[in-house]
């Protein structure tokens, strides 16, 4: 039991030791991670499938399917959320082909297609999202701060330093840097798909 | 010419406008500072959109009981050690959340406390608190700006949290540096007295924390809201 709570204090830059001990296959491994990724695990299984049953369902076969086939994880190809989330659109393809033979769930998907009011997002940009969210998560809390300031409540450069207290060329360094990392990880990890 | 600065076309990115001439004209001819700055606008539209994406639930119990009974693991969530044990990079991705309900400490509550006659009771403000990642799925409350007949007090109300391994505490944020201890919070609702002196258009955010007993720092941020 102590080993699955110690390996979740680390965060390193390359493979953090969650997904280590995922590989590992130690205890409390699978439980962690799972923690850290259904929700977003649970959100690209929606993008594709209607029924809140059915994405969940999905949910639970890719937790299991990854730890069964969890040494055939390459940290080198892509991060273990990546993985996660291929694992979990194929999934989901696969539950909508068995469901197309039925008529009525066909016409649910045209709908759940169709241009509603705010149209919902489809799975692969739904996997962008979620990659770059994390990698948001992972900037240095100032960094991301900056950035989201930028993103979410539009502000320029200049009333971010005015909001934050930070010089000018601080901000536009928070910018550029953490920019620059969201963007490598989304050419990495959309380099897997 | 050379070629753009990096700094300059991550700001044009980002929406904000060329500060000359010669940088649009650059833009024009350089191919490679053109396609720069088309990847940099990609990665700013999926950064946007990732707004809608920040308060994401966990999928309901029966998920993991059937995982663990799939791979014969425990079942037990253990939802109080979860309060005591680092879990950085699981906050990290999700407390995004609370990154960005920080900003704009500019002032979007319009409250006016000392102004407003009040006969019975009187909301200000309010807010939903979304529960973050170190609280359990089944967490939530809301938090509301409320003026009696002689305070202002910050009433709050959380259900489905677990049993504290030391104790929760409410606090006011600026977003960015400065966090004001309110009170320790019990079961279902309290209320507690904002002081005068405090600007709430200044600490929007109601944050509440999971703490070590004696623990004088801020703890483990468990529910955020913004008053509005």
């Amino acid at each position: 039991m102590p080993a699955g709570v110690t390996v979740l204090t680390g965060a390193s830059n390359t493979v953090d030791e969650t997904t280590k001990s995922f590989v590992a296959g130690e205890q409390g491994a699978l439980r962690a991670v799972y923690e850290r990724y259904a929700p977003a695990v649970l959100r690209v299984a929606s993008a594709s499938l209607p029924s809140r049953a059915d994405a969940e369902d999905v949910v639970q076969t890719t937790f299991v399917t990854a730890w069964r086939s969890r040494e055939s994880f390459d940290p080198a190809k892509g991060s273990l959320l990546v993985w996660l989330l291929t694992i979990a659109r194929r999934r989901s393809i696969d539950v909508l082909r068995s469901r197309t033979r039925d008529e009525n769930v066909v016409k649910a998907l045209h709908h759940a297609d169709g241009g509603a009011a705010d149209e919902p997002a489809r799975p692969d940009q739904v996997v962008d999202r979620m990659v770059v969210l994390e990698a948001i998560g992972e900037l240095p809390p100032q960094q991301r701060q900056v950035l989201l300031l930028a993103f979410y409540d539009d502000l320029t450069h200049e009333q971010i330093a005015t909001n934050t207290g930070l010089p000018l060329g601080t901000v536009k360094s928070h910018l550029r840097r953490g920019m620059a990392r969201l963007r490598q990880r989304w050419e990495v990890d959309g380099g897997t798909r | 010419m050379a070629h753009a600065d990096p700094e300059l076309l991550t700001l044009l990115a980002l929406g904000e406008p060329a500060p000359d001439e010669s940088t649009e004209d650059h833009l024009r001819t350089c191919t490679e500072c053109r396609s720069e700055l088309a990847a940099l606008r990609e990665v700013t539209a999926i950064g946007r959109e990732t707004r809608a994406e920040r308060d994401l639930p966990m999928p309901s119990e029966r998920v993991w009981a059937g995982i663990a009974a799939e791979t014969g693991q425990s079942a037990e969530p253990a939802p109080v050690i979860a309060l005591a044990r680092p879990r950085r990079r699981w906050r990290a991705f999700l407390a995004v959340a609370a990154a960005a309900a920080i900003v704009g400490a500019a002032g979007s509550i319009a409250v006016d406390r000392i102004t407003t006659p009040v006969t019975t009771e009187q909301v200000l403000a309010k807010t939903d608190l979304a529960r973050l990642t170190a609280a359990p799925g089944s967490a939530r409350g809301t938090a509301s700006v409320v003026r009696t007949a002689d305070r202002t007090v910050l009433r709050i109300s959380v259900d489905g949290m677990p049993a504290p391994d030391g104790l929760y505490q409410v606090w006011l944020f600026d977003g960015t540096a400065t966090m004001i201890p309110l009170g320790v919070l019990t079961n279902g609702q309290t209320d507690m007295p904002i002081p005068d002196a405090i600007d709430l258009r200044t600490y929007p955010v109601v944050d509440v924390s999971a703490q070590r007993l004696g623990q004088q720092e801020h703890g483990t941020s468990m529910l955020q809201g913004k008053l509005s």
